[in-house]
């Protein structure tokens, strides 16, 4: 899609005051920076050159130099300060922030951080907008987000007491965090793990317990990964198991649709989570193929139903 | 009427215009009018609006608006209300330039991780050029808190940012909800909330007129605008948090399940022990909503019964009996 001018003019008058704030920068950088091509970024930099105040004498043009692909801004005019923001990126900016607030407990310091600055946000707009709210819920139950955060970026590795629902254990290991995330309301840690020696993904409310270690992450290579290989089940959904395919988006695909079921291909690593997560959806999921997995599901339920029917 | 101007010939003259229209408002110490505007804004020596008066002035309109857009603030004032009559533009350097009140390093950093909030949307392009220019205001870098948390949701979709504009401005908006069946609503927004995971959708119900909530994602297309801005009132009182959770106080309930020893850790660990009885134990565990809890128990297969609430236990009964038989 071509570019329209306006894009172009906002990222042309934004390019001054950024490159103000870094004298020298390369245009590599301003190209990674702005998400452009460096063809794109010279371009933009020749257009400013030609630019100026009524009068246009060299004394009223905007002034660049791009020495050896170096970037100086001699000149800014009147564009030394940015742009101010937009009614629209303020709301996106503060929708977000509320966001980032739902993965921390109420408690945590950062929630009052966000709230000043949702405040300072809104203070530049006419009218403050009106801002979503979020339902406490304990992101982080057990206090542990702080610890790795602080291993994250000091790059040290954690011990964790980990209760794991798959292989229905209390473990403790260690780790060397590599990233946390929130998903669709679950704050998850991927990191190395020296016990399993392979790349793992933890679920933060089940670290009971997370301790920093002294020493830093070792350098080498964790490399040939214990992941198992996905398998692909098929799986008929009908409207009482939608929460099923809006929690896992990421490993569902749609095959086909016939009224009120659809066919999903669901794309997972270990057939035990889908087996224990499916059979909490009653007749609104069902197992197609392999067969044998649907029968694993059957069995699995007889086994529980034993217990409900004495 | 108009014919073909040489600076509308490609998008360079078009962003070279703009630009050299910013600096020559921005540098006004009066209102310019139209004429002192065609007059002085050049374009590498050209003039920079041609052709007859009536497409001069069409260029212009459409320059004032593509400016506005941007969130460029052009103030329209007299020269001389008892002389002149035309209208003069200027443009303030306060509102043209962004003047936060002092960011901390810490909130500069806690901007950024919040943008990947948007990482697929169409907003994600505004949040990145909104924090470019944050990243222009001379505040130190901060990466001490490079370690902070990534936000993923599969949800943050545009509904998400037409519903807030619609609140904003008390517009109701209709939409295709895809609840028990399909069907076609007609809502005064309130609020969103988001609450485990899922954003909603708070407002009234036009044809049940009382509160409703929705699931953004059960949303079908895109929601759209009816009637006038201002077209309702917000109750004063009304708090979208304080709805969701009297909605889930309602439920707040006690289970007493007996689990076979040594397994259904993460279960039990949100439970209290009541007593221990030949190779089970029992626990009480408080739960919100019957269903998903209902589910969580059911991830343990054989290794978890409930007693009480007969309601849950009944519940998981009917669902196994379905998953059996089937």
């Amino acid at each position: 899609m071509a570019e329209t001018a306006i894009d172009r003019t906002k990222r042309a008058l934004d390019l001054i005051p950024y490159v103000l704030e870094r004298p020298g920068i390369s245009i590599q950088d301003l190209a990674k920076d702005f998400a452009v091509s460096e063809k794109q970024i010279r371009a933009d930099l020749d257009l400013l050159f030609v630019c100026g105040l009524p009068g246009y004498s060299p004394l009223e043009l905007i002034d660049i130099s791009t020495d050896d692909d170096f970037v100086d801004v001699l000149e800014p005019q009147l564009l030394d300060h940015p742009r101010n923001l937009t009614r629209r990126e303020v709301v996106a900016l503060v929708i977000a922030l509320e966001a980032l607030a739902a993965s921390r407990n109420s408690s945590d310091p950062l929630r009052t951080m966000i709230t000043q600055l949702q405040r300072k946000l809104q203070s530049i707009l006419d009218a403050p907008v009106s801002k979503p709210e979020v339902v406490n819920t304990e992101a982080d139950p057990h206090g542990v987000l702080t610890a790795i955060e602080k291993a994250l970026s000091l790059n040290c590795e954690l011990e964790v007491e980990y209760l794991s629902a798959k292989s229905d254990s209390r473990t403790v290991r260690r780790i060397a965090p590599s990233r946390i995330y929130m998903q669709n309301g679950s704050g998850y840690l991927q990191a190395w793990c020296y016990n399993s020696e392979g790349e793992r993904t933890f679920r933060i409310d089940r670290i009971v317990r997370a301790d920093l270690q002294e020493n830093p992450q070792s350098s080498e290579n964790h490399v040939g990964s214990g992941r198992e290989v996905a398998q692909s089940i098929i799986v008929s959904i009908r409207a009482g198991a939608r929460e099923f395919v809006e929690r896992h988006q990421g490993i569902c695909t749609v095959v086909s649709v016939t009224g009120e079921e659809t066919i999903l291909r669901v794309d997972v690593e270990d057939t035990n989570w889908l087996l224990r997560t499916l059979i909490g959806y009653g007749s609104a999921a069902r197992i197609e193929e392999p067969a044998e997995i649907a029968t694993q599901l059957s069995v699995m339920a007889h086994e529980a139903l034993a217990l409900y029917t004495r | 009427m108009a014919s073909n101007t040489k600076s509308e010939s490609s998008a360079g003259d078009k962003t070279e215009r703009l630009i050299n229209l910013v600096l020559a408002l921005l540098s006004a110490k009066k209102f310019l009018t139209k004429s002192q505007i065609f007059e002085v804004v050049k374009v590498r020596g050209e003039a920079a609006y041609q052709g007859a008066i009536e497409s001069k002035d069409r260029m212009f309109e459409r320059d004032k608006d593509d400016l506005r857009g941007m969130g460029i603030h052009i103030e329209v004032g007299g020269l001389d209300p008892l002389f002149d009559d035309e209208a003069g533009y200027r443009i303030k350097e306060s509102q043209y330039a962004l003047h936060m009140p002092e960011l901390s390093p810490e909130e500069l950093a806690a901007l950024s991780i919040a943008a990947t909030f948007w990482r697929d949307s169409a907003l994600s392009r505004d949040t990145q050029s909104a924090l470019r220019r944050l990243n222009s205001l001379g505040i130190p870098a901060d990466t001490t808190n490079v370690g902070l948390i990534e936000l993923r949701y599969d949800t943050g979709d545009q509904n998400l940012e037409l519903l807030n504009e619609a609140i904003d401005s008390s517009t109701k908006v209709s939409f295709d909800y895809s609840g028990q069946q399909l069907s076609k609503k007609l809502i005064s927004p309130y609020g969103l909330v988001l609450w485990n995971g899922f954003w909603y959708l708070l407002g009234e119900d036009a044809e049940l007129t009382e509160v409703r909530m929705f699931k953004l994602v059960r949303i079908v297309g895109l929601v759209s605008t009816t009637g006038k801005k201002g077209s309702y009132l917000i109750p004063t009182d009304f708090s979208a948090s304080h709805y969701v959770k009297s909605v889930m106080n309602e439920d707040q309930q006690v289970a007493r399940v007996k689990v076979r020893n040594g397994t259904s850790i993460t279960l039990t660990s949100q439970g209290r022990e009541v007593s221990l009885a030949d190779g089970w134990t029992i626990f009480d565990i408080p739960f919100d909503s019957l269903v998903s809890f209902a589910r969580t128990i059911l991830w343990y297969g054989a290794d978890a019964e409930v007693l009480s609430p007969s309601s849950l236990r009944d519940y998981i009964h009917k669902t196994l009996i379905e998953v059996a038989g089937g």
